[in-house]
């Protein structure tokens, strides 16, 4: 959905999220959304500026939001509070699974399909009964040698077995219903300690204002990733907007807050190692992806849009690799790298301290300050031979050397680190040109307005620079090693005394043209997979479709009275569409839901789709479409014309997801990791499938362990924007949040004497630092399972650069991961507390 | 690459690396016969141990300058013993098995007395 979509909303959930102050931009459409009438609801364990402007403050402890979302769904079943017609017909609540799944109910917190020896489950007795499902992307689902894709050919066979009375056993209803049988109220409050009546006031709401006239959102932020389980929570909100129709409609669905810094075009045109651009999977080594051909048959599904995965793989290689890639070299496929294991940054982070790599590059982070675990952060620094970090002012990660908190505590001497550091400057935004892709999918083109001061340039100079010298050096080699760089096209027009490249060459090329005739792609329809045309990212065709013609600069909104969909405003991505799988916004013969949520509808006397935003199906299958099974269809042939999911292989919202999740195909309460209480829920205390990496200096607090009793959360400042440097440097905003502080309950406070800006230390097993406490109302002791568990909170922000300064959050927090994603917990971990200062050489206490 | 002399001063054998370069091999090699034993979950530190000794054979071959193709074979053994550190699905045993025998080639009986 559109951040302006939200204003259409008629209940709107922020959870895992401090809106108000985080995406202040974007809240200011939920603002309006209230001024119009909408419930407001926020949950987080604090109370906010976002609270503030809610209508209702749900506090759950953190790391328990699975059991707060699992227990609205609880209430949605066992009340027959759910959308019936939409999820029906348009989600897989009726598809039958195997007869070998065993739900968590049965197995006391796992899913049958576990491994206890490998801790990793297989998938078989997920499927849909008969099918093998395949992952809409590759990307997260289990890899091993039989999870190939290449049996998706199943789902061109048949539709998967559907028992539309909701009656049979193993049918996806009658599985949640016995899975969120324990999700009760009482349940929920045991476990969150959010009171029984605000939860039934919050599930409630979004049940009321759901259904043909009504929609819902929810908004989360990274309270939502950053846990073990952190996929699942996600997993958790799409059941619920599945079941109550609040996707692909006006004013429906989940919006994942992002934004700062084009995270989410970094996604898009990735800095992620596992993924290619626009969400194509990376090749690995390990499974059957030798050649193009086989990559191409393990990878694309038989069914769905996913179908057409070669035309965008091999359009990508004709961009990377020009005249070099030819059908009889694969188009170049060779010169991909194959993943051999997890690259991502935790691993990285472990393997730096073990001495793989020689050198890193650092552009746009600060993971000193922002990365976990930042002791090991800095050992691992110190292992490097070179270290290149490209900031606009200096950063704690460029002068760790000089700085850190090893060379500070004594462990290390600045001679004894080998590391030669470059600290490059940068340019700001307003210093380049370029786009910024907003957490709409929104592309969004930025002139540059003024030079960068002296030696200051953009990153695209740096890496367009870098990679010129790198082509010069090579240019002479004969080595196949080095046959991908001699290969790769690197001929963007250079311009100005400082031979800025042109960005919007770079952009051209994303959106792709044709190759014979250099000709502008204009939609993704037209790609191929013959090496005719090149295409740099296959869901950003159509914000340059002509030359002289980028999409992603105009700036014309509807007006007043207007449809809302803001079609004129910059490019989003894909075709310019504002909302995704918005087919479901009609209900399955076409027809809107109703006036007051119509979007698309299918128009018979132009035998299209049409409406206010750009239809998300083929424009002109007709809603009583039905494949022809006896032909094998293949595509989007076999879609039906009411399945408006159409990256899913049978078209279905995926409410039970049979391919795809390293830990069960629905969301089940872990405890985190760390945790001072045990699972209420289950003899299984935490995400078994959750990356732990036990090692010397990232050791893991065991879930009760009484030398950490407090649950600690880490979280951003208004003020103190992204990884806090560019706050931190600029007076305005330093003497805003000047030092950093520890958020501490008056009950806690008063148990442990401390006092409102008095010194305290916290501490965990990978470090401690102090900070002053700030004694608040904001932070509430929970009742967790009968007994009294305090909470504290901190800004991860600060750090020793700067005029805000303080100790790193980050130094309390281990190394631990998401199975699906590996992406680090910075949400729920245990903490010890006390009043008073470190003890630290030279003196006590910092700045003595 | 460093000349004849220099190669001789480095102490670097006949396979490309070093005395000093066999006796990191044979502890790596170590390690990651005892990864083996344990399968299907070894103790973590020892994937660490496997990989510190195989990055210092493998950076004193660069400042060795020793060949290429023997550098390249390091790499892989490096590669698959972190594709079993930090697997992306299922451990590829199977690979590590291989990588073993990779890393045997580079350490003499002797080099493994204990």
């Amino acid at each position: 959905m559109s951040l302006w979509d939200l204003e259409r909303s008629d209940c709107i959930v922020i959870m895992g999220s401090n809106m108000a102050e985080n995406h202040p931009i974007a809240f200011r459409f939920v603002v309006e959304a209230k001024r119009r009438g909408a419930d407001i609801i926020h949950v987080d364990p604090r109370f906010t500026r976002t609270s503030a402007l809610a209508d209702v403050h749900a506090p759950i402890r953190s790391g328990s939001d699975i059991a707060f979302l699992g227990g609205i769904i609880h209430h949605l079943l066992e009340n027959d509070l759910w959308f019936r017609d939409f999820a029906l017909a348009y989600t897989n609540i009726a598809h039958i699974i195997e007869d070998a799944y065993a739900d968590p109910e049965q197995n006391d917190g796992l899913f049958s399909g576990f491994d206890r020896t490998t801790g990793s489950y297989s998938t078989e007795s997920w499927q849909y009964k008969g099918k093998h499902a395949p992952s809409p992307s590759g990307d997260h689902r289990v890899l091993d040698q039989a999870n190939e894709g290449e049996d998706s050919q199943s789902m061109a066979e048949s539709p998967p077995p559907e028992d539309r009375t909701l009656q049979h056993p193993n049918c996806v209803y009658q599985i949640m219903r016995r899975h969120y049988a324990r999700y009760t109220p009482e349940m929920v409050e045991r476990v969150t300690g959010c009171p029984r009546d605000t939860f039934l006031r919050v599930a409630g709401s979004l049940a009321r204002n759901s259904g043909r006239e009504r929609t819902g959102a929810f908004c989360y932020a990274v309270g939502w990733t950053h846990h073990t389980t952190g996929v699942q929570i996600i997993r958790a909100a799409t059941i619920i907007q599945g079941l109550l129709g609040n996707v692909g409609r006006p004013g429906g669905g989940i919006m994942a807050l992002r934004g700062h810094a084009s995270i989410q075009g970094s996604t898009d045109i990735p800095t992620l190692y596992n993924m290619l651009p626009t969400y194509l999977p990376q090749p690995t080594a390990f499974h059957r992806h030798a050649t193009l051909k086989d990559y191409l048959r393990s990878e694309t599904p038989a069914t769905g849009w996913w179908s057409n995965m070669p035309k965008y793989v091999v359009s990508l290689l004709k961009a990377w690799y020009g005249e070099h890639a030819t059908a009889q070299n694969e188009y170049g496929y060779q010169h991909w790298p194959k993943l051999t294991g997890d690259l991502s940054q935790l691993p990285m982070t472990m393997a730096m301290c073990d001495g793989v790599m020689r050198g890193q590059f650092i552009l746009g982070q600060n993971p000193v300050v922002g990365a976990v675990n930042s002791d090991l952060v800095e050992r691992g620094m110190t292992r490097l031979k070179w270290l290149v970090v490209r900031d606009f002012a200096m950063t704690e990660t460029a002068n760790f050397w000089q700085k850190g908190r090893l060379v500070q505590r004594g462990d290390i001497t600045p001679q004894d680190i080998g590391t030669e550091v470059f600290f490059l400057p940068t340019a700001l935004p307003g210093e380049k040109d370029g786009t910024v892709t907003n957490t709409s999918r929104l592309v969004q083109w930025h002139d540059v307005v003024l030079d960068a001061p002296g030696d200051s340039r953009s990153d695209l100079w740096f890496i367009y620079h870098l990679g010129k010298r790198l082509k010069q050096l090579y240019a002479g080699s004969e080595g196949s090693r080095d046959a991908a760089m001699r290969a790769l096209t690197w001929d963007y027009p250079e311009r100005g005394e400082r031979a800025e490249p042109d960005a919007e060459a770079v952009l051209r090329e994303i959106n792709g043209y044709t190759v014979a005739d250099r000709r502008q792609v204009e939609k993704y329809q037209d790609l191929k997979d013959d090496g005719s045309t090149a295409c740099g990212g296959w869901m950003y065709c159509g914000v340059y479709p002509r030359d002289g013609h980028n999409v992603a600069r105009s700036r014309i909104p509807d007006g007043p009275g207007g449809p809302g969909s803001h079609l004129g405003w910059a490019f989003a991505w894909p075709a310019n569409r504002r909302t995704l799988y918005n087919r479901a916004s009609a209900d399955p013969d076409g027809k809107p839901w109703s006036e007051r949520k119509r979007m698309i509808w299918w128009d018979e006397g132009q035998s299209k789709w049409t409406g206010t935003d750009v239809p998300d199906f083929v424009a002109t299958t007709r809603p009583d479409y039905r494949p022809d099974w006896s032909s094998h269809p293949t595509g989007m042939a076999a879609l039906a014309g009411d399945a408006p999911f159409i990256m899913e292989a049978d078209g279905k919202c995926q409410i039970f997801v049979p391919t795809g999740l390293k830990d069960g195909p629905l969301p089940t309460h872990y405890e985190p990791v760390e945790s001072p209480v045990g699972n209420p829920m289950y003899g299984q205390q935490s995400n078994p499938t959750a990356h732990v990496w036990r090692r010397p200096g990232n050791d893991v607090h065991a879930p009760g362990d009484g030398r950490f009793p407090y649950v600690f959360t880490t979280y951003r400042l208004t003020e103190l924007h992204c990884g806090g440097i560019i706050g931190r440097v600029t007076p305005h905003t330093a003497e805003l949040q000047p030092e950093a502080f520890v958020e501490v309950s008056p009950e806690l406070a008063g148990e442990l004497g401390i006092a409102h800006l008095g010194w305290t230390v916290l501490s965990t097993l990978r470090g401690e630092i102090e900070v002053r406490a700030m004694v608040t109302e904001r932070m509430r002791p929970f009742t967790i399972d009968g007994r009294i568990v305090h909470q504290v909170g901190m800004p991860w922000v600060y750090g020793w650069e700067g005029y805000a300064r303080g100790d790193i959050a980050n130094v309390l927090l281990a190394i631990t991961g998401d199975a699906n994603t590996s992406i680090h917990s910075t949400k729920a971990v245990t903490v010890n507390l006390r009043a008073g200062r470190l003890t630290r050489p030279g003196g006590v206490g910092r700045g003595q | 690459m460093v000349s004849e002399a220099g190669a001789s001063e480095a102490g670097i054998s006949e396979a490309g690396i070093s005395e000093k370069g066999t006796s990191e091999a044979a502890d790596a090699l170590r390690r990651l016969d005892e990864i083996l034993a344990q399968r299907p979950k070894p103790e973590q530190h020892l994937y660490s141990y496997c990989t510190e000794r195989l990055t210092e054979l493998r950076d004193r071959m660069i400042e060795t300058g020793a060949d290429r193709a023997r550098l390249a074979h390091v790499n892989a053994i490096i590669s698959v013993v972190m594709a079993g550190h930090f697997p992306l699905g299922a451990v590829p045993w199977e690979e590590l098995q291989k990588a073993r025998g990779w890393l045997a080639e580079l350490v003499s009986p002797s080099d493994l007395q204990p």
